[in-house]
């Protein structure tokens, strides 16, 4: 083996490397030097304005997601969504911070630096929060590995996700897809533009599973961050985090397009960053509006959900800026009268609006324009009256017949959900949660909701409300992946919890803590859905072309046939509905996807005859399926159970 | 947020959840899932002894 890896090494420059060639490995350096490029320019600013480090380095995770989506955001109104424009905005908005922001006050950054790494040395943290930190680093490694090794397999990044980000890549734009998918038109597009930054650089899907994984970990230290705030020791804060962190459905969603895990790990940085910032005078105000601000616009932007929890943030704020003022040190004076406290109101929630606005509104625009509905597909009524028509909660939340949650009441499914009984650790529909949520996670809400009543601090209050309202609004929240904003307070109320504990409960609980993460890391040790054989397939006999969604995509006589068909001509398809669309552009997306939406035979005659497709794609059964039958230009190549392919006679 | 006194419902409580960790770890659909992970393990190794990656 170690063989075949030195003989693997010599042949890079023209073979390449575990089946990437020596332009993509290039390629791939690039992308991580410029992602952490832009983190540390901002980590560096932030330190340099006297953040603590912790603080200095969640406000740079937010910031660069935020530079991320906005950079690929105007490019893509402009036209101009090219990987030379992603790359030349992003160095050009780096350098200009650095140059403003990081090099006058490179002093305060030593000092900074220096006072850190003497704090860190005198850190001590018992062997089993180590152990916690060790395991989370296995876990990650293990994510890195399905995400570096394995195609991109989830049934909402095949069906939609991809499809968006493919769509901008190939149009150079974020203009309304013209697609037959209402999600691919209208679902929001900020965690798509997120893949799109680690397609763009390579030419290849290699890393699109990856994107949300670094906001996930940042979601995780922010956590932390915010049970170091309401005062838990560090060992006991990373046990809380831990709640967070090896909850299966959010460590797994590290990998993949469900952008669910890393919608919420926002939110928290959005929290954490609010409770970390002092406002003082209008000035300050707009600085703290500015991280929770862009928290509230990707959050938003991202998916329909994130709207509660980007209000959530508002509100948030609006309690920090309300807050009374205390005076400097040594001085006794009244805090701000409420005029000044208002004029800050009102300065941060602009700041706070605009930002919000300019990173979320976008998609919601769009829908209005396009579908004539903000909310697209879903129709929003009021007290009964229809605002904007489109589809029922209930029709776009319907259940498959047969699903194990038929005729449970809510509470039944709140139950079976959380107990893990309805599916596997794995499962993104039903399961998920995993024990950590219920059996700590839950107990941790409960203490620190009494503790906090009890004390009436308003913080917790504030936050643990708040959470339960958004929780409490959320179709269908028995789900434990639209749920997963109650980690917050979970996690939180168990760090303190945990500091509560003496003697032997005390041990008890922290052994158990640590077996549930041994437990969740072992029983999701196997990728889902791909067998060792396939597996052995993509890591050592497959290159990062032919790792592609088409493998894995069902049915495989359909999608390989393409894939084989495309390898050396690519080609372009057009597709009916039911179809997923990502394997048709293949894994660097060579093929082009031509979206047509005909309402009646000859409109769909018209249109294929116009386009440019060679192939067609339809569902058997379906309209479009029907209609190319009967075209005299298309005749039927392939087909299996559910689709058919057409060729260009 | 410490104190230096154990409360009185701590032991009880932990002891409470010791027990429903274990049945929750017990039932046959969370045993099969690290019966799984092992059955997995084993293949792995298998597959790397018999032939090399």
């Amino acid at each position: 083996m170690i063989d075949r890896l030195s003989a693997q090494l010599l042949a890079l420059p023209t073979a390449g490397f575990l089946g990437t060639d020596a332009s993509t490995w290039v390629r791939l350096g690039w992308l991580l030097a410029l992602s952490a490029l832009i983190w540390m320019v901002y980590a560096l600013w932030r330190l340099g304005r006297g953040d603590a480090p912790l603080t200095a380095c969640v406000a740079a995770a937010v910031l660069s997601t935020a530079h991320i989506i906005a950079t690929q955001l105007v490019l893509g109104w402009l036209g101009l969504l090219t990987p030379l424009a992603i790359a030349l905005a992003s160095v050009g908005l780096a350098a200009v911070t650095l140059a403003l922001g990081v090099l006058p006050r490179r002093a305060s950054i030593h000092a900074a630096l220096r006072k850190a790494r003497l704090r860190a040395r005198g850190v001590t943290l018992p062997p089993w929060a180590w152990l916690i930190i060790f395991l989370y680093a296995a876990i990650v490694l293990r994510n890195v590995f399905y995400g570096w090794f394995l195609p991109p397999y989830d049934r909402d990044g095949l069906a939609y996700h991809l499809p968006i980000m493919a769509s901008m890549v190939q149009a150079h734009s974020v203009a309304p897809i013209p697609s037959l998918s209402v999600w691919v038109r209208s679902y929001p597009i900020n965690g798509e533009l997120m893949q799109l930054w680690t397609f763009a650089p390579l030419g290849l899907d290699k890393l699109v599973d990856l994107a949300f994984l670094p906001g996930v970990i940042f979601g995780a230290l922010a956590l932390y961050g915010i049970a170091r705030h309401f005062e838990a020791s560090r060992a006991a804060s990373i046990a809380g985090a831990a709640v967070f962190a090896f909850t299966p459905t959010v460590f797994l969603r590290q990998v993949g397009s469900y952008n669910d895990a890393w919608l919420v790990s926002l939110f928290i940085m959005g929290v954490y960053l609010i409770l970390k910032s002092a406002p003082h005078g209008t000035a300050s105000a707009v600085e703290l509006a500015i991280p929770s601000g862009l928290c509230a616009g990707i959050v938003a932007g991202t998916k329909y959900s994130g709207l509660a929890l980007a209000a959530l943030l508002g509100a948030l704020l609006v309690f920090r800026l309300l807050e009374k003022e205390p005076p400097p040190a040594g001085e006794v004076r009244d805090a701000a009268p409420r005029a000044t406290r208002l004029k800050r109101v009102a300065a941060g929630l602009a700041v706070f609006t605009i930002l919000g606005v300019f990173l979320g509104a976008y998609a919601y625009a769009r829908n209005w324009i396009v579908e004539g509905n903000p909310m697209a597909p879903a129709q929003i009524a009021l007290g009964g009256q229809v605002i904007w028509p489109g589809l029922e909660m209930e029709k776009i939340l319907a259940l498959d017949s047969g699903s194990p949650v038929e005729g449970l009441a809510w509470p039944a499914r709140i139950g079976a959900a959380w107990l893990d009984r309805l599916a596997s650790l794995y499962d993104y529909n039903f399961g998920g949660s995993g024990p950590l949520w219920v059996f700590l996670g839950v107990p941790g809400l409960v203490y620190w909701a009494v503790i906090s009543a009890r004390r009436r601090d308003k913080w917790p209050l504030l936050i643990i409300v708040g959470v339960l309202l958004v929780f409490a609004a959320t179709p269908d929240n028995w789900r434990p992946r639209f749920a997963v904003a109650l980690l917050l307070p979970m996690a939180v109320g168990c760090a303190l919890l945990l500091d509560r504990l003496r003697n032997w409960p005390s041990v008890l609980v922290r052994a158990e803590l640590v077996l549930m993460i041994g437990y969740v890391a072992v029983a999701t040790l196997p990728p889902p859905e791909v067998s060792v054989e396939q597996l052995r397939e993509f890591v050592a006999r497959s290159d990062d072309r032919s790792r592609s969604a088409a493998r894995v995509a069902q049915p495989d006589e359909v999608y390989t046939w393409i894939e084989r068909e495309t390898d050396a001509r690519p080609t372009t398809i057009a597709y009916g509905r039911r179809v997923d669309i990502y394997p048709l552009f293949g894994a660097d997306l060579r093929n082009t996807v031509v979206h047509l939406h005909a309402p009646d035979e000859l409109s769909w005659h018209t249109a294929l005859e116009a386009s440019p497709a060679q192939l067609v794609v339809t569902s058997l059964g379906s309209k479009e399926d029907d209609w190319t039958r009967t075209s005299l230009e298309f005749v039927e190549v392939v087909r299996a159970e559910p689709l058919a392919v057409f060729a260009r006679r | 947020m410490s104190h230096a006194h154990p409360e009185r419902w701590a032991a009880p409580a932990a002891l409470a959840m010791t027990g429903l960790l274990a049945l929750y770890v017990l039932t046959p659909d969370h045993l099969a899932s690290l019966l799984r992970t092992y059955g997995w393990l084993r293949q792995v190794a298998l597959l790397i002894l018999a032939r090399g990656v």
